[in-house]
């Protein structure tokens, strides 16, 4: 992949960038070779998109790109968000769960007045 | 439904139990106080005397009321038959099947630390799983934190325990946003918002763990006894490491399931509510235990602080029994691991205890449980008698040194008045309260003693009678300085000053030498003036007080001694202060020492970092948040919206460290705000906000 094409200062934001965008991934506990692809679609994706708006940055743009990534796949895969293994899925888990947790029940309301002492 | 006859068994058992009790304590007192008035100079006829006479009496009668209750104990047990007894008749099969009786295991928390809440949640769910009725239970964590960190990290400890679990939908978590009348307002908006989905709930505190077969067997009991409103258990003590805790524990394990029996001997169906490891009907508790406020301000007005006390005796003033089931096992809890975090906490009981005063005499109330509140607050309330009887004792040995004899006062007479100082008498008067204070826990022993499996978890028969001896000569150190502080807390409750309801420290950490010095420093110096005076003035008073102001005097190494774990596990390591859970740990308990060692927390990664600093870097915890905050959106004005977008600038430009708790729970509260700072620290190319926030493009 032509990474490191362009000036010496874009290859430094675009390491940088490359280094964001494998924290982030790094945070959703997924297997390295997912990670790695996933980080060269959002970087490859940023940089298309710096030829369209070269006033952003490529930090800025690649964790965009990875949200945009993540989102749609997100979307497309199972909404369980808990897998057989017992583990959170990592891509569904992260977007599934805003859409999905329940930690309570549905309201049924009574009532609970103050007794009274004299 | 009215209690205006007695026309149960249990009732008019009590009656008679609770004369006797009565007429033990009065008779045993009366000839107490008679030898006390004989051994002073004066035979109790001065002003001082007489009421050193009265103080004394009322010490020896509250004394005495543990002495009895115990004997009492000893005699259910001996007797190894209660009629009585509510667990009675459930020892069948394990199962609620056809009961359709479901029941919420609520666990309010307030700034507690996350991962051992969430460790006792899932060995108690892990253990009831166990005994395949785990789908008659909900368990709801209700958090009354403030931290803004705690509440993100119970947050990401809910999701983790929900996921290794695979228990979404089964364990809740709740946060309020207002935390009105604290535990007991917290409770009350769980039964108004789910309490009718529940025919009971299982009240835990934040270190409570209890087996899932003591669980099943609570609702059997409950199912069995339809007018019982409260089943409280009696909880063992466990899981510490200091040495003063494992005394605790060893006290708690070796004497109370005597005193356990002899309440329930006494009170049967007007037992006591402790507040945690208790099961409650919950629609007579709607009915019938919501608490008022109290005319008049804090803290002898204001809302009720020691809210389990009056619960029952509402309950019971509704109708509906409490009973203790003082012989069901599984029931444990943790007691504090240093000597301070233990007078915090009786800080706050004493404070809460003496309200109970007033409620005391609220018409309505069970005379039993009026009797309850006024037992309480003679706990504390007996430390600032004891304090007066030493004063005013020391008083009368000084002032009889100064004094110059009158053997011919004026009137007519026919013998000098000598005063006269009995030194055998005050021997045997000391004996007898010994006897009183010392007695029971030699029972307690002998009761082990005849049970070899049992004295075989304690180490055996001679290092428990060693852990006894140690266990006596620990509490009489202990007990002056408790004495001292219970004595200055309800000095100040009765000024109407009020004290903070500050989380417990619940981990074994250790006292530093610096904070004993501030808390017991004037302890010592007032010892020591004490002492040097009686040593200078009446030197076998001096020696008669030893025993009250030498602890005093060591109070400082003491604490600090006392918290140590390593202290605390040395005496373990020789057998002393065994308790049978250390020796042959439940399941529950391995489980819970498990989920504790286990590292493995799939969304706590970035550990370095704070709940809140978690909640706007780790996108798993951003979205756990998030999802939370679900349906919490809510409408702002103007004003508050613009403030609101000034304080995420500040938390861009200046970082996490500049934000006060107050601004992080704004942030933490909109999910715009959230979402948006999660957005843009991921995507600034600046690094100096990237460093702020803990330089997380360099992970």
């Amino acid at each position: 992949m032509p990474m490191s094409r362009g000036q010496p200062l874009h290859d430094k934001n675009w390491r940088r960038a490359q280094q964001r965008v494998l924290a982030y991934l790094q945070f959703l506990n997924l297997s390295s070779v997912e990670t790695l692809e996933l980080a060269l679609q959002a970087l490859n994706q940023a940089r298309s998109r710096l030829e369209d708006s070269p006033e952003s940055h490529p930090i800025t743009e690649s964790w965009r790109a990875l949200q945009a990534i993540l989102a749609e796949r997100a979307s497309s895969a199972t909404q369980d968000l808990v897998s057989l293994e017992g583990k959170l899925h990592p891509l569904t888990g992260i977007h599934g769960l805003c859409g999905q947790i329940q930690a309570m029940p549905a309201l049924n309301r009574g009532s609970m007045v103050p007794g009274k002492l004299r | 439904m009215n209690l205006t006859s007695f026309d149960k068994p249990w009732e008019k058992a009590a009656r008679l139990r609770r004369l006797l009790l009565l007429a033990l304590i009065i008779t045993t007192s009366v000839i107490a106080s008679g030898h006390m008035a004989d051994i002073l100079p004066h035979r109790g006829a001065t002003r001082l005397e007489f009421v050193i006479v009265i103080v004394f009496a009322t010490l020896f009668a509250w004394i005495s009321i543990g002495f009895w209750e115990a004997m009492a104990g000893l005699f259910t047990l001996a007797r190894r038959v209660d009629r009585f007894s509510i667990t009675l008749g459930i020892e069948g099969d394990l199962t609620l099947e056809g009961t359709g009786a479901r029941t919420a295991i609520l666990i309010p928390v307030a700034n507690e630390e996350p991962d051992r809440v969430f460790a006792g949640i899932k060995a108690t769910y892990q253990s009831l799983e166990d005994t395949g009725q785990i789908r008659h239970f909900d368990f709801f964590v209700l958090s009354d934190s403030s931290d803004p960190d705690r509440w993100v990290e119970e947050e990401i400890a809910w999701a983790e325990t929900c996921r290794s679990l695979r228990a979404f939908n089964r364990i809740f978590y709740r946060r309020r946003r207002v935390n009105l009348k604290r535990k007991s307002g917290n409770i009350a908006d769980f039964c108004r918002r789910w309490g009718k989905n529940y025919r009971y709930m299982i009240v835990f505190d934040a270190d409570s763990v209890m087996a899932g077969e003591s669980l099943v067997r609570m609702v059997q009991a409950m199912e069995r006894h339809p007018k019982v409103g409260i089943l409280q258990t009696a909880p063992l003590a466990v899981n510490r490491e200091t040495l003063i805790a494992r005394t605790q524990q060893f006290a708690n394990h070796v004497y109370s399931s005597m005193f356990a029996a002899g309440l329930h001997f006494i009170q049967l169906g007007d037992s006591h509510f402790w507040g945690h490891n208790a099961i409650i009907r919950v629609e007579p508790f709607m009915q019938h235990c919501g608490l008022p406020e109290l005319p008049g301000k804090p803290p002898r007005g204001g809302f009720i602080m020691s809210h389990d006390f009056v619960e029952a005796a509402f309950m019971r003033r509704g109708g509906w029994e409490v009973w203790l089931a003082y012989v069901l096992g599984g029931s444990y809890e943790e007691v504090p691991p240093t000597l301070l975090e233990e007078l915090k906490r009786d800080r706050r009981w004493c404070q809460g205890n003496l309200q109970h005063i007033r409620i005391a005499f609220a018409k309505g109330l069970l005379s039993a449980h009026r009797a309850l509140f006024l037992h309480g607050a003679m706990s504390y309330g007996s430390s600032l008698l004891w304090f007066v009887f030493i004063t005013l004792s020391t008083t009368a040995a000084i002032t009889e040194a100064f004094r110059t004899p009158v053997y011919f006062p004026e009137g007519r007479t026919l013998f000098p008045d000598w005063p006269v100082w009995h030194p055998q008498w005050a021997l045997t008067l000391l004996g007898t309260t010994a006897i009183i204070l010392f007695m029971p826990k030699l029972f307690s022993i002998l009761l082990i003693m005849f049970k070899s499996d049992q004295v075989r978890k304690y180490g055996g028969r001679l290092k428990l009678l060693a852990s006894l001896v140690l266990e006596v000569f620990l509490s009489a150190l202990f007990a002056p300085v408790r004495m001292l502080f219970h004595s200055k807390f309800v000095f100040i409750t009765l000024l109407g000053r009020q004290v903070g309801w500050g989380p417990q420290q619940r981990s074994d950490l250790g006292t530093g030498w610096m904070e004993a010095i501030r808390f017991h420093g004037m302890g010592t110096l007032l010892a020591l003036i004490w002492a040097m005076a009686l040593f200078f003035i009446n030197r076998s008073f001096f020696w008669w007080n030893a025993p009250i102001f030498i602890p005093l005097l060591l109070s400082i190494p003491l604490s600090v001694w006392s918290s140590r774990a390593s202290v605390g596990r040395g005496f373990r390591m020789l057998g002393l202060l065994l308790i049978p859970e250390e020796t042959e740990q439940p399941m529950v308990l391995k489980s819970l020492e498990a989920s504790l060692a286990s590292e493995h927390k799939t969304f706590a990664s970035y550990p370095e970092a704070g709940g809140f600093v978690k909640a706007i870097i780790n996108p798993v915890v951003n979205a756990i948040h998030l999802g939370l905050l679900r349906g919490k959106e809510r409408n702002v004005t103007q004003a508050i919206a613009s403030g609101r977008a000034g304080l995420l600038e500040k938390a861009m430009s200046q970082g996490p460290l500049s934000l006060n708790p107050r601004e992080k729970r704004i942030i933490l509260y909109d999910p715009v705000l959230v979402e948006e700072l999660h957005r843009r620290v991921w995507e600034t190319p600046d690094d100096r906000i990237v460093s702020l926030w803990g330089g997380i493009g360099r992970h």
